[in-house]
């Protein structure tokens, strides 16, 4: 029997364009199905406007809390609704673009909601569509507090956060992961009073610990309240705002704000998009797949990338999967994605590079490690920027100077640590990032000096 | 610190060796040059000497097992060091081939500079010259005491990677016996023969040195276009000169043979040919990067019959000799060719080859090139023909000579000159004075 599509897409976020252009450049006859705009929440409401916002955020923050020493003189405005339309502008223009994606190769779209109803056959609309294969990328949606569900104005998520029609005078942010902080340093340098309540016992907990006690100190610093290793209970609504109460190791309080934002984490959009009939294995809120295998289900021809699987819930691991998924289906040859090697970006200031194991990890899987430290404070580039926070953090094995993981915060962290992630792909040792040579003078350097310092060869601190 | 002494390259082809023979022991007393053991290569049996005085602490590698470059084989103490702390704190003896610890690289074992320098200039070189891995992927090569060379990598390229090296470790030493347990089906079945069999096939695996010379053949015409050109030589001439001098030297018990005279030619007449002198450095592929190396020196090899192969000892220096001292010194090296004691400096750095089947009564014939040296000749039997002098028949004591060159480096016209030259010597012998 022949099928209407060799591979239909159901999802247009960054794994399922990813999926859906890359099988079109291999000669398929490819549908994408996406019930909202192209792009997915990276796109649309997450990795892209939330860095508009939190460049505005800095350069707020730059003029206001440096400026005089930069010779800038009497005082600056803002407008929040211009901020939040830029950001907004930013997405709507990059939507476009994967549009035209599409129409460059050749890739059908249609926007509506599609259903896996039977292996090989999806519905749409009142359509029954066939495929050879079908990729589910539905996506994830943001996980609900326990006591207090979403409304979209008092009780929000991440949407809601970028797209306020006006700036809350407080903020209640539960969950110290990226995205609750990211939210928080954008509204605590426009003035909103922040506070950012966290149940484990650190912010930022995927990272190192030394990380997240550097940008524990900075955001502190800069006036967020942080309280770990707390748990929130009742939530009560007012006209006013929310009233939540919070126990924390100092005892019970009870917080109020305009808002509260909550990032806790997310579920899987798995109930929409397959018929309950074709017993597709879920764990915890994702699809289960084969990773070795191409991305398989258990149900023959159907597949399933990106944040539906579960975590890291990352635009570039959707993405990977993706392509990885698509060659294995139809390219030369089965890819897989290396899960070993994973970026993660924090974007506040300073922001977070990582990749790797963290020291506590590394040595909890019996390395012995060698740590290589280097400070922005010591670094020629950091200090004309005036951005001296952070450091370069490398770990390294002690025995063969594999490098473990790399962990930066400062200003570029972000930019920075692909070196490192190209560093770990290649198989670099401490020795190759030492000699190197990195351009004089930069952010970067760090990055050679801290290798330095591993070895002890350091020239500059 | 306590010296670990590795296992060295002491003959430019060597992958892998065994210790044929410990000559030391756990607490003896070593001096610098002190023969410590013997190693088999796959060229020969050599002895392995120690560069440093120190106590024998401990002994990596039991005899017989066939291990990689770069492997440990056994631990010094210097002094002022306690053996046995010494041999506590450098590894556990666990397999025969204990994994080497990282650090600094230890004081090898045997000629390791002399070959590292010729290593360029030797026969048979591997095709290929860099072997790409990742840096990670030698250190856990090397601090498991293996050659990476002998890793296939499943990176881009064939580049190697941590995983490659790992999985090659796990699937365990490639020990030595590499006869197949099929080549000996008989042994299994000891059924009654009624009859004494005629024969039966043997399948004999190929040797370290039978690998050796395949791997050079092989390089030699699949990467050399060759071009053969051959001279016939009057030898009358030489034949009343050798006869004149061996009167002379019988006092001291020296006999020069007619290949001492060709070596001895050989050596002069590349003194004026640079071009037939010489090494090709590079490779097909790339040749925009490949250069004919002039050597300066004249280090003629002469290929030597052994049991079952053949091993090319280098006079070096040959153009500097007199015919006597061409003579003692070959004689030396053959003898140490046949009783496989070759060092790694004796079979390596030749410029030019000579092949000698004159012994065997062969009218002519043509060698195979030993890469990367640019020219070899083939010299066939000193033997009386007709030949025509002054238009008359005469006969002649004549020896045809065939010059295998490569093409790559040595037109037609310079092989044709070098062999006039060559001719001129050996029919004029006293031109050699000039």
């Amino acid at each position: 029997m022949a099928y209407d599509y060799d591979l239909i897409v159901i999802g247009g976020g960054p794994a399922g364009y990813a999926a859906a252009i890359r099988a079109s450049q291999l000669g398929k006859k490819t549908l994408c199905v996406e019930k909202d705009k192209l792009g997915g929440i990276c796109l649309n409401w997450g990795c892209i406007p939330t860095k508009a916002l939190l460049t505005n955020a800095h350069l707020v923050e730059m003029i206001n809390g440096h400026g005089k020493a930069f010779g800038f003189e009497g005082t600056s405005k803002w407008n929040f609704s211009q901020i939040i339309a830029r950001s907004r502008n930013v997405a709507g223009n990059l939507n476009k673009g994967i549009e035209g994606l599409f129409r460059k190769y050749k890739v059908n779209h249609v926007a509506g909601v599609a259903k896996v109803v039977a292996p090989h056959k999806v519905q749409v609309g009142d359509k029954i569509l066939t495929a050879g294969a079908i990729i589910v990328a539905t996506g994830v949606r943001p996980r609900p507090l326990p006591g207090g569900e979403f409304d979209g104005k008092q009780i929000i998520s991440y949407k809601e956060a970028m797209s306020l029609p006006a700036q809350p005078k407080s903020l209640l942010i539960i969950g110290a992961g990226p995205i609750g902080l990211e939210f928080g340093y954008f509204y605590n340098a426009l003035g909103t009073k922040v506070t950012v309540v966290e149940m484990q016992d650190r912010i930022v907990p995927g990272e190192d610990e030394e990380i997240s006690a550097a940008l524990a100190a900075s955001l502190t610093k800069r006036g967020i309240t942080i309280l770990t290793s707390s748990k929130t209970g009742k939530v009560e609504k007012s006209r006013s705002g929310v009233k939540v109460e919070v126990e924390s190791p100092k005892g019970k309080q009870s917080i109020e704000a305009e808002a509260m934002l909550v990032a806790i984490g997310v579920v899987g959009n798995v109930e929409e998009v397959l018929d309950a009939k074709l017993g597709v294995v879920i764990e915890k809120n994702h699809i289960k797949v084969d990773k070795e295998k191409g991305f398989k289900t258990n149900v023959e021809g159907l597949y399933a990338v990106g944040d539906i699987i579960g975590p890291p819930w990352l635009a570039h691991v959707a993405h990977h999967e993706a392509i990885a998924c698509v060659e294995t289906l139809f390219g030369k040859h089965p890819r897989t994605v290396d899960y070993s090697i994973i970026p993660g970006c924090t974007y506040t200031v300073p922001g977070i590079g990582s990749v790797g194991l963290t020291e506590k990890q590394a040595k909890e899987k019996g390395y012995s490690v060698r740590i290589g430290k280097f400070p922005f404070i010591a670094s020629g580039r950091a200090q004309a920027a005036d951005e001296t926070e952070g450091f370069v953090k490398l770990v390294f094995d002690a025995k063969l100077g594999e490098l473990l993981g790399a962990h930066i915060i400062g200003a570029e962290a972000t930019e920075m640590i692909s070196e490192l992630v190209m560093a770990k792909k290649l198989e670099a040792t401490e020795e190759e990032i030492m000699h190197a040579m990195h351009p004089h003078p930069t952010f970067s350097e760090a990055i050679m000096e801290a290798a330095g310092q591993a070895l002890g060869e350091s020239v500059h601190i | 610190m306590p010296i670990e002494v590795k296992l060295a390259k002491v003959s430019p082809t060597m992958e892998s060796g065994s210790i044929v023979k410990w000559l030391v022991k756990v607490g003896d007393k070593v001096k610098e040059g002190d023969t410590i053991a013997e190693v088999q290569t796959d060229k020969a049996v050599m002895p392995v000497e120690s560069f440093d005085e120190g106590t024998v602490a401990r002994i990596d590698v039991a005899e017989g097992v066939d291990i990689p470059l770069g492997t440990r084989i056994l631990v010094l103490a210097k002094k002022g060091e306690d053996p046995k702390q010494v041999a506590d704190s450098l590894g556990s003896g666990s397999a025969p081939v204990a994994a080497a610890t990282n650090g600094t690289p230890a004081p090898a074992a045997a000629v390791t500079g002399a070959v590292a320098t010729a290593a360029a200039v030797v026969a048979a070189a591997p095709a290929s010259g860099r072997v790409k891995s990742s840096p990670l992927a030698r250190r856990v090569a090397e601090s498991a005491g293996v050659d990476i060379a002998s890793i296939p990598g499943t990176g881009p390229s064939g580049r190697i990677v941590r995983a490659d090296v790992e999985s090659y470790l796990a699937s365990g030493p490639k020990s030595a016996p590499s006869t197949a347990p099929s080549a000996k089906p008989a042994a299994a079945k000891p059924a009654p023969k009624l009859f004494v069999p005629l024969g039966e096939d043997e399948r004999i695996p190929l040797d370290r040195m039978r690998q050796a010379i395949a791997r050079g053949m092989i390089a030699a015409k699949t990467q050399a276009p060759e071009i053969h050109v051959t001279v016939d030589i009057r030898m009358d001439e030489i034949s009343r000169v050798r006869e004149r001098l061996n009167k002379t030297l019988s006092s001291e018990g020296i006999k020069l043979s007619v290949g001492d005279f060709v070596t001895k030619a050989v050596a002069m007449s590349l003194r004026r040919h640079p071009a037939v002198n010489a090494t090709f450095q590079g490779d097909n592929a790339n040749l925009a990067q490949a250069a004919i190396v002039r050597h300066a020196a004249v280090n003629v090899g002469i290929a030597v019959a052994l049991d079952g192969g053949l091993i090319v000892p280098v006079l070096r220096n040959a153009d500097a000799y007199g015919l006597r001292d061409i003579r003692i010194e070959s004689e030396k090296l053959y003898e140490a060719a046949r009783a496989g004691r070759l060092t790694g400096d004796q079979m390596s750095g030749g410029t030019f080859t000579i092949s000698n089947l004159g012994m065997y009564g062969v009218k002519q014939f043509d060698a195979v090139l030993a890469l990367p040296q640019v020219a070899i000749l083939a010299v066939a039997a000193a033997e009386k023909r007709p030949i025509v002098v002054n238009d008359q028949i005469t006969v002649g004591t004549m020896m045809s000579v065939t010059l295998t060159a490569d093409h790559r480096a040595v037109d037609g016209a310079a092989a044709a000159d070098f062999l006039r030259t060559l001719k001129n010597f050996l029919e004029e012998p006293s031109s050699m004075l000039l």
